[in-house]
């Protein structure tokens, strides 16, 4: 199966001449939930800006479905959907205008927009919320925002940055198993974060992340394997793999 | 925790008026301000011709009165407070009245220009139709001034009421006070007056000793907002930014929004479809966010009243021009506003469509006041 995601050399940061990402490669497939893992500035989200096309790196080509952004940056930007760590809105828009903006720009028809906005508003129990302001929510509130406008389109590969941070348990079970679902129906999921526990749980590949490089990368077997630590959970296996970095 | 509460004072009101001489200067250099010129210059070409329009059976001493009331009544409460406040001075709160004391001067003193150019305005109106003394006149330029300090004294307190219905009450109340007793001394004394006793002052002082009485009351109740304080100021000072904004972009800007269901109907004109995104966003940003849409429509009502009133047809012609201009040159900020937010990561529509959808917004909005001034030229 050709690679939804690929990310090959990636050298970059926000100057040329600093680098905060060195030599990273990794790709995502279908159907499969890749957690991108690391400590506060790892790396993680400078990956996930170059990915989005918002930086340039200075090394390496990021593609995703073969095309990367500088050939053709408005059929790029449909291609995925962004789950951001702190939600951004339009402070003019209500939650509803939002679904529908985000529906109109990605060329959802009006049936299908409002046959999937539905059911979304109702599994993270938003319906109230529907004609209210971003600005009057919480930071779990605008985070479903965010997972909605996201869930609606229904894109190829979904790139999720930090999404357990501030939402409450059952907003964290909808969306994973929401996200789960979408696996299953052919989608590939990237995901930073810090929750290796549910990393464990709901990921099928990790790569783990230290300071700008991939110290490791592969399925829960291969990690145990390369760091000889059988039986021992993903935080075990990282913190390993961190400290020996840190001596 | 000690806390020099008069120097963070002088340190913030210097930060601001710091604030203010640097956006001077943006406006200075900037085309509206030339425009708000010459139309202030036309219309006082005007201003006799239009006060002999008015019949002899108006009230002028009475309009006088509401007017001047609404901008007496109206006080603003700056305080230069800061979101980090909430957590370090609350602690001193008990502290800080020498802090709030010199915000109310500092009020006082700036909503007092406001007034005194109010005054101005309508001082050879108010004249023309006196009897004759001169004592009268000082009354005029002086009472003003108390009744607002007073209003800002008054709405100070009241600001402690956690209940912001029971605040417009208050606000209604001291309203209807001002405009009695400015009533009653710009119609030198007249009104109420029943065989030489004026029975409109002693009323006054009742009210007075009334109203002393309820802000005690509420004093005693109620502490400071804190809240409340901080919305106050950020909406204020977002009003400052958006007026320099027009100028000068100002990149911090908080935008205030409203939801204006009113408007939303319109929105149904932009029909469902991905080439409509930008234009919907664009229509919406325009409709609820706090400046465009209320200036937009203010423009055009105050153009057709001075279309109106003006008899000449080249002065009526001139106004529905610069009117224009001035809409085109306060829509220019809607043009950059959501570049300031890094949107373009979440929703896949591009610089260009949203510049198209400005150019199409502009030009319906500008065709739109046109047609208005147009038709009213054409029709009175």
């Amino acid at each position: 199966m050709p690679n939804l995601l690929d990310v090959q050399g990636v050298t970059g940061g926000y100057s040329a001449k600093h680098s905060v990402i060195k030599d990273v490669s990794f790709h995502i497939q279908p159907k499969e939930i890749v957690a991108l893992i690391g400590l506060n500035g790892a790396g993680k989200s400078t990956t996930i800006k170059h990915i989005l096309g918002l930086l340039t790196p200075t090394k390496g080509v990021i593609t995703i479905e073969g095309k990367s952004f500088q050939s053709a940056p408005d059929t790029y930007r449909f291609s995925y959907g962004y789950i951001p760590e702190s939600p951004i809105y339009y402070e003019e828009l209500t939650l509803w205008e939002h679904i529908e903006l985000a529906a109109m720009s990605h060329g959802l028809e009006r049936d299908i927009f409002v046959e999937r906005a539905v059911p979304l508003l109702k599994e993270f129990r938003m319906e109230k919320m529907k004609d209210r302001f971003p600005q009057q929510f919480s930071k779990g509130m605008r985070q479903k925002l965010m997972i909605m406008m996201a869930l609606l389109v229904q894109p190829k590969l979904y790139i999720v940055d930090e999404p357990i941070l501030g939402l409450d348990p059952l907003g964290i079970r909808s969306l994973l198993s929401w996200l789960n679902q979408c696996k299953e129906q052919g989608a590939g999921i990237l995901m930073s974060t810090h929750i290796l526990a549910t990393a464990e749980k709901y990921c099928d590949r990790f790569i783990i992340m230290h300071k700008g490089e991939i110290r490791a990368q592969g399925t829960l077997e291969e990690l145990r394997s390369i760091t000889g630590l059988s039986h021992h959970s993903l935080d075990d296996i990282y913190l390993h793999i961190v400290e020996d970095d840190n001596e | 925790m000690n806390v020099d509460v008069d120097a963070l004072f002088r340190e913030r009101q210097k930060r601001f008026f710091e604030e203010v001489v640097r956006y001077s200067m943006y406006i200075a250099n900037g085309g509206l301000l030339f425009v708000m010129l010459f139309m202030m210059g036309l219309l006082s070409l005007y201003y006799r011709s239009l006060v002999d329009l008015i019949p002899v059976w108006f009230p002028v001493p009475y309009f006088l009165a509401f007017v001047i009331a609404i901008v007496v009544t109206q006080s603003r409460h700056r305080t230069f407070l800061l979101e980090a406040d909430l957590l370090f001075l609350t602690p001193v709160e008990t502290k800080m009245s020498s802090y709030f004391q010199k915000t109310q001067r500092y009020n006082f003193f700036i909503q007092s220009i406001g007034l005194f150019l109010v005054l101005l305005l309508f001082s050879p109106l108010y004249e023309l139709g006196l009897s004759g003394t001169s004592g009268q006149m000082w009354l005029y330029w002086c009472v003003p001034f108390v009744l607002k300090g007073w209003n800002i004294y008054s709405s100070w307190i009241c600001l402690r009421l956690p209940d912001e219905k029971r605040e417009s009450q208050y606000a209604l109340a001291r309203f209807a006070f001002t405009f009695f007793v400015l009533a009653w001394v710009f119609g030198e004394g007249r009104l109420l007056t029943y065989q030489g006793i004026p029975y409109a002052g002693i009323v006054c002082i009742g009210i007075v000793i009334w109203f002393h009485a309820r802000l005690q009351a509420i004093k005693k109740k109620h502490s400071l907002q804190w809240y409340r304080l901080l919305d106050v100021e950020k909406s204020l000072r977002s009003r400052f930014y958006r007026i320099v904004n027009q100028f000068k972009d100002v990149p911090w800007l908080q935008n205030e929004v409203k939801p204006r269901p009113w408007l939303v109907p319109i929105t149904r004109l932009v029909s469902y479809g991905q080439v409509n995104a930008a234009k919907l966003l664009v229509l919406r940003t325009f409709i609820r966010s706090g400046g465009y849409a209320g200036l937009y429509f203010r423009l055009i009502l105050l153009s057709t009243f001075l279309i109106l009133v003006l008899p000449n047809l080249y002065a009526k012609l001139i106004i529905g021009l610069l009117f224009l201009l001035m809409s085109a040159i306060q829509l220019k900020g809607l043009s950059s506003h959501h570049q300031k937010r890094n949107m373009y990561s979440l929703l896949p529509i591009n610089d260009q469509q949203h510049k198209h959808a400005f150019t199409w917004i502009r030009r319906v909005l500008l065709t739109t006041q046109g047609t208005v001034s147009l038709l009213i030229i054409l029709l009175f």
